[in-house]
């Protein structure tokens, strides 16, 4: 009785969201899989094309191109940027009162900029004649390079910059998960005869790992979906070479108003993003115990 | 097995000082309890001495040996948490062996150790299982187990039996000293719980505000209280304190403040007119028709053992724990007088105590507890 | 509230008055409803301009604007309005993308009578223009502004090098080897680099290298083709031309566009390369007195074919609403808007632009800087449009394509033959998609 009217009650407090979940996702969803099956423009019907798209899709270099991009930033950003969030969140975990509120808001702040104001800051830093960064890459270079134009050291650039303005929320992640790790527990270790690397290893490192696989998660999904910082960055560049799955989306669509084959691609990114998410969560699952 | 000394420490956090020039002695194998009331600094204390807390002023010596500088992990130092602090990622098994995989002990020794104080503490069904799936009585074992595994030098319980119920309480009390008995290691025990002080201590340290109020054997601790603080937190229920003044005249009394007048045995020089606070411990009041003492029954509480009055007296709080069970009604009057114990003279300004041995009513033999030492 | 009932009360009253007169006035006003992508310098202009119309034309017709994004947001929005009957009557268009405009149906045509009934003609304006704003001999666009492609240069460092004439023209500089025999000569005399451009950014590279292309007389799209024939080759040359440049050092590679500018003011390089948009910043560095004596002319003629250059312009639109014509009563206000518009072009003309029409041209003698004025027919007479397809126009595939290729291509990053086979093949093959 209770249970039945618990069900009811949950029923109609999630309604408001079933009800938009349905109309702003699931329809859409439904629809771009239809348009992917079509050769349409962005906006009108088309005609019927069978799996001509997905036909397409599968000797599409640019799609490859893309894919291996998307990959490869992935790569770059999601185990960096875990790392060093978890650094940087046992370093803040140190300090304490108004000095550890400070740095959390430094590693924070660049979290809150918008895209763009990032894309700016770091186009001017690593500008090839002006950039106050350039001395530091001809160092390691032998010379000036432009990070954005030259296709080797894009993803690289963007990786970097990308990890830069997120880091500061998986370090707030790991901040609030190594504070629920309680001090005993470490006290505890340092008296069974643990110095710094071994109570990591055996206490602090095992009792993060859900919030490590949480951070994992997030920045696998989100950075699969990279978008706009990698548009900003190659703008007017060489596109082709450096763009991301999402970005050919865009440009199929809005630029060469290719719906249907863009709505492919689109499907193409959602298989793509549910086997990693799902390849990674039994990954880290199976690692967590 | 090492003794632990505290000369002069002193420990502040920040600008807040919370523990002043403190000094005392642990004798090697002694089972000793820091009791006091929450706050009075007896967590600190351990843990400075673990090596969790720094120590701010004096030293601490282990074994003759300053440990100020010594990180926790060299200290050879077992503490079990009043969270017991168990790892929660890892099995029993686990948790015991983790201080000897830490110092790379064979795995057989390790294996061997752990099975040992497993039985020892009745855990061995329970090796295989992670923390969430015990007990609270469980866990606190595991913690013990866990400090057992490695055999210390020094054991310390933080407050380890506060998160049991009552009647597991009194069963690992007693589990608890056994195990003292058998090991023999230099044990500190921290307790906000004078009856767990009272049974398992060979000798207690009584802590106020970050100061010793008084180090003794629990008897003496009971028996001659230094001051009017001590004498209020051990026994249950509290000793009695009544105002009154020195009586002039031949015999030695003193004239309570509420009406009545109670006579001394051998009072030293006090001089007449003087402000004292009388003592009496409930359990030492008896019904006397003859009694100085007049009270009015105000709550009548039967324990079964006991029947527990409380009285009001001239206009003072009065308890009276009696062994019979007797037929006592609120708003009657009953004359009481102290009986089989000592009355307790406490200075009424400082509260330090004034009495001696000779002053009491009872002579006391002191030699009657030394041989629980034994 | 007590505002809004005066005006209710006044509103019925006026309403009363006049019915009884027999002409609402209130029914004779058209609202126009106006949308621009002008947001910087040039918008401010724009919007005294529109604020004078209304005052003007009080009672008559009240234009309302809307300032959108520029690039793709655009042009797509534009599209996606009209598809659906809710674009504005009036849009601010580049000349440049009418095709485009016309291929997915959103441009109206704008017929000759129309032009004469607000005293305009396509005489009025040059050849070249109305030819962009036209398909199929059909007009779509009225023009507003061009906005070609020059060179700046530092007059400073051209006078120590010998290399600008009594008239304040450059000299010496037109042919391949002259060009670039002048920039070697400037930076012997110690200019850092001989020009600057904005090499990394495809969209300025394209206006660049269409320019150079133009000048070997060559097509890049003709007859549903892109690089037919030996145009290939000339599309190779030009790009051959500016990446000898950067080879040689004379022009330095993967510039971007603000850097680009900011390394020829601040002193250090002799030319520089950019759209006469940008005039008004220059100028108002010098009347600040943050700038050198500069100059601006016609990109050098490299190939000896004559003087040519990338040029767009600023033009009206009427959006073809699907579903939702336009009464001619306003069609006839939305005429007369941009009429009045062209006329007042001269305060448009201030951000750095050439007239349009020349009934208002005439009048340039009045205007400041009088020295460039003085190359304004000659910029007009060279100016090369995008190419006419829809292909063309900010972020459209020919400029993404100038990225993917020209750009490594000039840079030196890619060879410039197989940059240029991917380029023609790419477009070839979204153009063949469109039918
Ligand atoms: N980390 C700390 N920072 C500041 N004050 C503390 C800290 N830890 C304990 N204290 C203070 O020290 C005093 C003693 O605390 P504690 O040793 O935990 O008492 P107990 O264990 O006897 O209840 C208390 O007043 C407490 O507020
Ligand atoms: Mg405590």
């Amino acid at each position: 009785m209770t249970r039945r009217r618990d069900m009811a009650v949950a029923f109609i407090l999630l309604l408001p969201f079933l009800a938009i979940y349905g109309v702003a996702f699931v329809y859409p969803t439904i629809d771009m899989v239809v348009l992917s099956l079509r050769k349409a423009p962005l906006i009108g019907a088309g005609e019927w094309a069978g799996l001509d798209n997905y036909v397409r899709l599968a000797g599409d270099r640019l799609f490859r191109i893309a894919t291996r991009n998307t990959l490869w930033f992935v790569a770059l950003t999601a185990p960096a940027s875990t790392v060093l969030a978890l650094l940087l969140a046992m370093g803040v975990a140190r300090l304490r009162g108004w000095l550890q509120a400070a740095v959390l808001a430094c590693f924070f702040l660049p979290f809150m900029l918008p895209v763009s104001v990032v894309y700016l800051i770091w186009h001017w830093i690593l500008d090839t004649h002006f950039g106050i960064a350039q001395p530091i890459v001809a160092a390691v270079a032998g010379r000036s390079v432009s990070i954005f134009r030259t296709v080797s050291t894009f993803m690289p650039g963007v990786a970097f910059v990308t990890v830069w303005a997120t880091v500061g929320f998986s370090v707030l992640l790991f901040l609030a998960g190594l504070r629920s790790i309680p001090q005993e527990t470490s006290e505890a270790a340092r008296l069974d005869g643990a110095g710094r690397i071994a109570l990591f290893r055996h206490v602090t490192w095992p009792l993060i790992w859900p919030v490590t696989a949480l951070v994992l998660t997030i920045q696998l999904i989100s950075h699969l979906k990279v978008f706009d910082i990698v548009y900003l960055f190659n703008l007017r560049g060489r596109v082709d070479e450096t763009m991301s799955l999402v970005q050919y989306v865009f440009r199929l669509a809005f630029q060469q108003n290719d719906g249907g084959y863009a709505a492919t691609v689109a499907v193409a990114i959602l298989v793509l993003v549910a086997v990693l998410s799902v390849l990674q969560f039994q990954l880290l699952r199976s690692r967590g115990q | 097995m090492p003794q632990v000394e505290f000369e002069k420490v002193g420990k502040s956090f920040g600008a807040l000082a919370v523990m002043r020039e403190l000094s005392f002695r642990i004798e090697d194998g002694e089972f000793a309890v820091l009791v006091g009331p929450s706050g009075c600094g007896k967590s600190t204390l351990l843990r400075m001495l673990a090596g969790l807390e720094e120590i701010t002023a004096g030293e601490i010596r282990i074994a003759g040996r300053a440990v100020n500088d010594l990180p926790a992990k060299d200290r050879d130092i077992a503490m079990v948490f009043q969270s017991y602090a168990l790892y929660p990622h890892m099995r029993v098994v686990e948790n015991m062996g983790f201080s000897l995989r830490l110092r790379r002990a064979p795995k057989a020794a390790i294996a061997e150790r752990v099975g040992a104080a497993a039985r020892t503490l009745g855990l061995d069904r329970l090796l295989e299982r992670y923390p969430r799936e015990l007990s609270g009585g469980q866990r606190q074992r595991v913690a013990m187990g866990r400090a057992l595994v490695r055999s210390p030098s020094v054991f310390l319980f933080d407050e380890p039996l506060s998160n049991l119920d009552a009647k597991l309480r009194v069963q690992m009390r007693t589990e608890l000293r056994h195990l003292h008995q058998k090991l023999g290691a230099t044990t500190i025990y921290v307790t906000h719980d004078q009856v767990e002080a009272m049974t398992m201590a060979d000798r207690i340290v009584m802590m106020r505000d970050g100061a010793i109020e008084q180090v003794g054997r629990p008897l003496e601790i009971y028996d001659r209280p230094a001051n009017h603080f001590v004498a209020g937190f051990i026994g249950s229920p509290a000793m009695n304190v009544l105002p009154g003044r020195i009586r002039a005249g031949a015999d030695p009394a003193v004239a309570l403040d509420g009406g009545g007048v109670l006579p001394l045995g051998h009072v030293p020089s006090l001089a007449p007119g003087r402000a004292v606070a009388v003592g009496i411990r409930p359990e030492h009041l008896r019904p006397d028709p003859d009694g100085p003492l007049l009270a009015e029954v105000e709550v009548i509480e039967p324990t079964g053992a006991e029947t527990d009055l409380s009285c009001r007296c001239g206009g003072q709080p009065l308890m009276v724990a009696l062994r019979d069970r007797g037929s006592y009604r609120p708003g009657q009057t009953l004359r009481l007088a102290p009986h089989a114990g000592p009355v307790h003279l406490f200075d009424a300004e400082t509260s330090a105590r004034l009495t001696h041995p000779e002053s009491m009513i009872q002579e006391y033999d002191d030699d009657r507890h030394e041989t629980r030492n034994g | 509230m007590p505002r809004l009932s005066s005006r209710l009360v006044a509103g019925v009253a006026a309403a009363m008055v006049g019915g009884w007169l027999g002409v609402g006035q209130a029914a004779a006003q058209q609202n126009v409803v106006w949308w621009d992508y002008s947001g910087g310098g040039d918008g401010v202009r724009l919007k005294a301009l529109l604020a004078r119309f209304n005052e003007e034309n009080a009672g008559r017709i009240a234009i309302t604007n809307t300032t959108l994004e520029w690039g793709t947001p655009y042009s797509s929005k534009i599209q996606t309005s009209a598809a659906i009957g809710t674009a504005s009557d009036i849009a601010l268009y580049h000349l440049a993308r009418s095709s485009t405009g016309v291929s997915t149906g959103v441009l109206t045509e704008i017929t000759d009578t129309e032009l004469a009934s607000v005293g305009l003609s396509k005489d009025d304006f040059d050849p070249a223009q109305v030819a962009a704003a036209s398909v199929d001999g059909k007009l779509y666009a009225i023009p507003f502004d061009l906005h070609p492609v020059v060179v700046y240069h530092n007059a400073e460092r051209l006078c120590a090098a010998g290399l600008l004439g009594e008239d304040g023209r450059t000299a010496g500089m037109d042919g391949k080897e002259a060009f670039s025999a002048a920039l070697q000569t400037l930076v012997d005399n110690g200019a850092r680099c001989g020009v600057t451009t904005a090499t990394a950014d495809g969209g300025t590279l394209w206006r660049i290298y269409y320019s150079i292309f133009s000048q070997t007389g060559g097509s890049f799209f003709e007859d549903g083709k892109f690089l037919p024939g030996d145009n290939f080759q000339k599309a190779v040359d030009a790009a051959e031309v500016l990446r000898g440049l950067i080879d040689s050092g004379l022009m330095p590679a993967q510039t971007e566009y603000v850097t680009s500018i900011a390394l020829f003011t601040s002193g250090a390089f002799a030319m520089h390369i950019n759209g006469l948009w940008e005039l008004p910043t220059m100028v108002d560095l010098q009347r600040k007195g943050h700038l050198f004596e500069f100059g601006a002319m016609l990109i050098p003629d490299v190939f000896g074919n004559g003087h040519a250059h990338w040029c767009d312009g600023t033009s009206f639109v009427i959006p073809a609403n699907a579903g939702n014509p336009m009464t001619p009563e306003k069609r006839k206000a939305v005429l007369e808007v941009i009429a009045w518009f062209v006329r007042h072009s001269l305060d448009w003309a201030d951000a750095g632009y050439i007239l349009p029409c020349r009934q208002v041209a005439d009048q340039v003698q009045h205007l400041e800087p009088q020295s460039f004025y003085g190359i304004f027919p000659e910029l007009v007479a060279a100016a090369h449009f995008d190419p006419q397809t829809p292909l063309a126009g900010p972020a459209y595939p020919i400029y993404d394509a100038v990225g993917d290729f020209i750009l490594p291509a000039v840079n030196g990053e890619m060879d410039t033959v197989a940059a240029f086979t991917a380029l023609r093949d790419r477009l070839q093959a979204l153009q063949d998609a469109l039918k």
